[in-house]
C-alpha cells in the first residue's frame, strides 16, 4: 500500500507532488473503503453520495500538496485525508439540508486549504483555452498538457521530450504560452465570442 | 531592453522566481506601460485557465478510479469484497476465539435474558456530532445563525439546557430548517425531557437528511425512558430497512430487548 509503503512523510509528499497517477490511484484506493463505512457509521451520508465526496476529499488533499499549502505531515496522510473529508461531509449536509450557516468552512489541520480549487472553478478562461490547445499544434500542445493537465516537473518534460535540461523546457514552456497567446490575439481580432 | 530579456523577466514573473526588489520594479513598469500590463494579464488568464482544464481533466481520472474501485468492491455498505484475499491460518485463531467466546456470550445472555435498558442505552448512545456549524466562525452577526451557533456550541459542550434555549429560539425564527430539531431532540433526551423530545424528533423527521438520525435517537430515547415497546417497535423498523444507516446496532439492540 503507497502511504505505507513511503514510511519518510517528506517522501510521501514528494511521491504525491511529482503527479505519479498509479501511485495516486493506489493512495485513492487504499482509504476509499474505510472512508466510506466511516461516512456512512458516523454521518449516515447517502451510499451514491460517498464516491462524489471522496473524489472531492481527494483531489482537495492532491491540490493541498501540489500547491505547497500541505509541506509538512505532522499527522498520518490518512488524518488529513479524512479531515477533508469532514468538511466536504459538512458542506454536503448545509446543501442537502439547506442549512444557511454561512463562513468558510474550516479544516481540523492548520495548513490545508480547503477552498484550494475554487479559483479554479472560477476562471473564465478554461472552455477558450481547451479550444486554444486544439489549435495549437505540437510540440505545444503536449508540453502545456504535461505541466498543466499531468503536472509534470520541467526536469520530467525535459526527459520525457528529451530536451537538453529543464532550464531549456521551461523556456519552452512560456515559448507555448506566447503562442497561445497569439491564438487568442487572433481569436479576439476575428471576434471570436469565446475569446474575449 | 530586448525583446529576450522582457521575456525572461515576465516568465519569472509568472513563476514567482522574482526577488522582492525585482517585483516591486517589475511592477512600476506594469503600472507605466499599458501594452506590458495587458500582455501580462493575458498569461495569468491563460494559466489560470490552463490549470482549470487541468482540474478538469484530473477530475475526470479520479472520476474513472471510482469507477474502477466500485467493480472491485462492490457497495459501500456491504463493506466491499475481496475475492482474492488469501486468509493465513493464523487468521483463524482470533476467529476461532472469537467464535467460543461469542457462544459463551450467547450463553450468558441466554440464561440472563435481556439487558438493563439503561445499559443498552449506555452502550449504545453517543451524541450525534455536529455537522452545520464551523468552529471559529466569526463571520456570523445574523440573530438567527447567532442562536443556531450559540445552540450548537453549547450542544457541543453538553450544555444542555443553553443548547434547548437557542435552538427552539432559532427553530422558532426559522421553521423550515427542521433538521436542527434533531439537536434539540437530543439535547431534550439529555436532560429526560422526553415527551418534548419525542416532538422535537418527529420535526427533524420530516428533513430527509436527518430523518434516519432522528428515527435511531428516538428509539434510544424511549430506551432511556424506560418505554419499551415503543422503542423495541422503532429499532424492529429501522432493523427491517436494509439502507439505515443502523441497521446492524438496531437489530443487536432489538434482540437484547426481545
Amino acid at each position: 500500500m503507497p502511504g505505507e509503503r513511503i514510511k519518510d512523510s517528506d517522501d510521501l509528499l514528494i511521491t504525491i507532488k511529482s503527479g505519479d497517477r498509479k501511485f495516486l490511484q493506489q493512495l485513492y484506493e487504499q482509504y476509499r473503503q474505510e472512508f466510506g463505512q466511516w461516512a456512512i457509521k458516523r454521518y449516515n451520508i447517502d451510499e451514491d453520495m460517498i464516491g462524489e465526496i471522496y473524489q472531492r476529499t481527494f483531489i482537495a488533499l492532491y491540490y493541498n500538496i501540489k500547491n505547497e499549502k500541505l509541506t509538512t505531515l505532522n499527522s498520518s496522510i490518512k488524518t488529513y485525508l479524512f479531515a477533508i473529508g469532514k468538511n466536504q461531509i459538512r458542506d454536503y449536509f448545509k446543501s442537502a439540508s439547506k442549512l444557511s450557516v454561512a463562513g468558510e468552512t474550516e479544516v481540523d489541520i492548520d495548513q490545508l486549504d480547503n477552498s484550494i480549487l475554487d479559483m479554479y472553478d472560477q476562471s473564465d478562461m478554461k472552455e477558450t483555452v481547451k479550444l486554444l490547445l486544439e489549435k495549437i499544434g505540437e510540440p505545444c500542445k503536449t508540453v502545456l498538457e504535461l505541466f498543466y493537465f499531468k503536472h509534470y516537473s520541467m526536469d520530467s518534460i525535459a526527459v520525457e521530450l528529451d530536451y537538453k535540461s529543464e532550464q531549456i523546457a521551461a523556456k519552452r514552456k512560456f515559448i507555448c504560452l506566447k503562442q497561445l497567446r497569439s491564438l487568442l490575439e487572433e481569436g479576439r481580432l476575428n471576434g471570436l465570442h469565446t475569446m474575449n | 531592453m530586448s525583446t529576450s530579456d522582457s521575456d525572461n523577466e515576465i516568465q519569472r514573473f509568472l513563476e514567482g522566481d522574482l526577488s522582492p526588489e525585482e517585483l516591486k520594479e517589475f511592477e512600476q513598469k506594469l503600472s507605466q506601460d499599458p501594452d506590458l500590463a495587458r500582455e501580462v494579464r493575458d498569461y495569468e488568464r491563460l494559466v489560470m485557465g490552463l490549470e482549470a482544464a487541468g482540474l478538469d481533466d484530473f477530475r475526470s481520472e479520479v472520476k474513472g478510479w471510482e469507477a474502477g474501485y466500485h467493480a472491485k468492491h462492490g457497495p459501500d455498505r456491504e463493506g466491499g469484497k475481496d475475492d482474492n484475499k488469501v486468509i493465513p491460518i493464523t487468521r483463524y485463531i482470533p476467529i476461532a476465539a472469537a467464535v467460543a467466546l461469542l457462544l459463551f456470550a450467547g450463553i450468558y445472555f441466554y440464561l440472563n435474558r435481556s439487558a438493563a435498558p439503561q445499559t443498552l442505552y449506555a452502550t449504545y448512545y453517543a451524541p450525534y456530532p455536529d455537522m452545520l456549524t464551523d468552529r471559529g466562525d466569526t463571520t456570523i452577526n445574523k440573530s438567527g445563525r447567532s442562536m443556531l451557533l450559540a445552540g450548537i456550541e453549547a450542544y457541543n459542550t453538553e450544555n444542555f439546557q443553553l443548547a434547548i434555549d437557542n435552538l427552539q429560539a432559532y427553530l422558532k425564527a426559522e421553521p423550515d430548517q427542521k433538521g436542527v430539531a434533531l439537536y434539540l431532540a437530543i439535547s431534550q433526551m439529555e436532560l429526560n425531557r422526553f415527551e418534548a423530545a419525542e416532538e422535537s424528533f418527529k420535526t427533524a423527521r420530516e428533513d430527509p437528511v436527518f430523518r434516519q438520525q432522528a428515527e435511531w435517537y428516538e428509539g434510544l430515547s424511549n430506551l432511556k425512558a424506560g418505554n419499551l415497546p415503543k422503542s423495541k417497535a422503532i429499532f424492529k423498523d429501522i432493523a427491517e430497512n436494509p439502507s439505515h444507516y443502523r441497521q446492524e446496532d438496531a437489530r443487536r439492540l432489538w434482540n437484547s430487548l426481545d
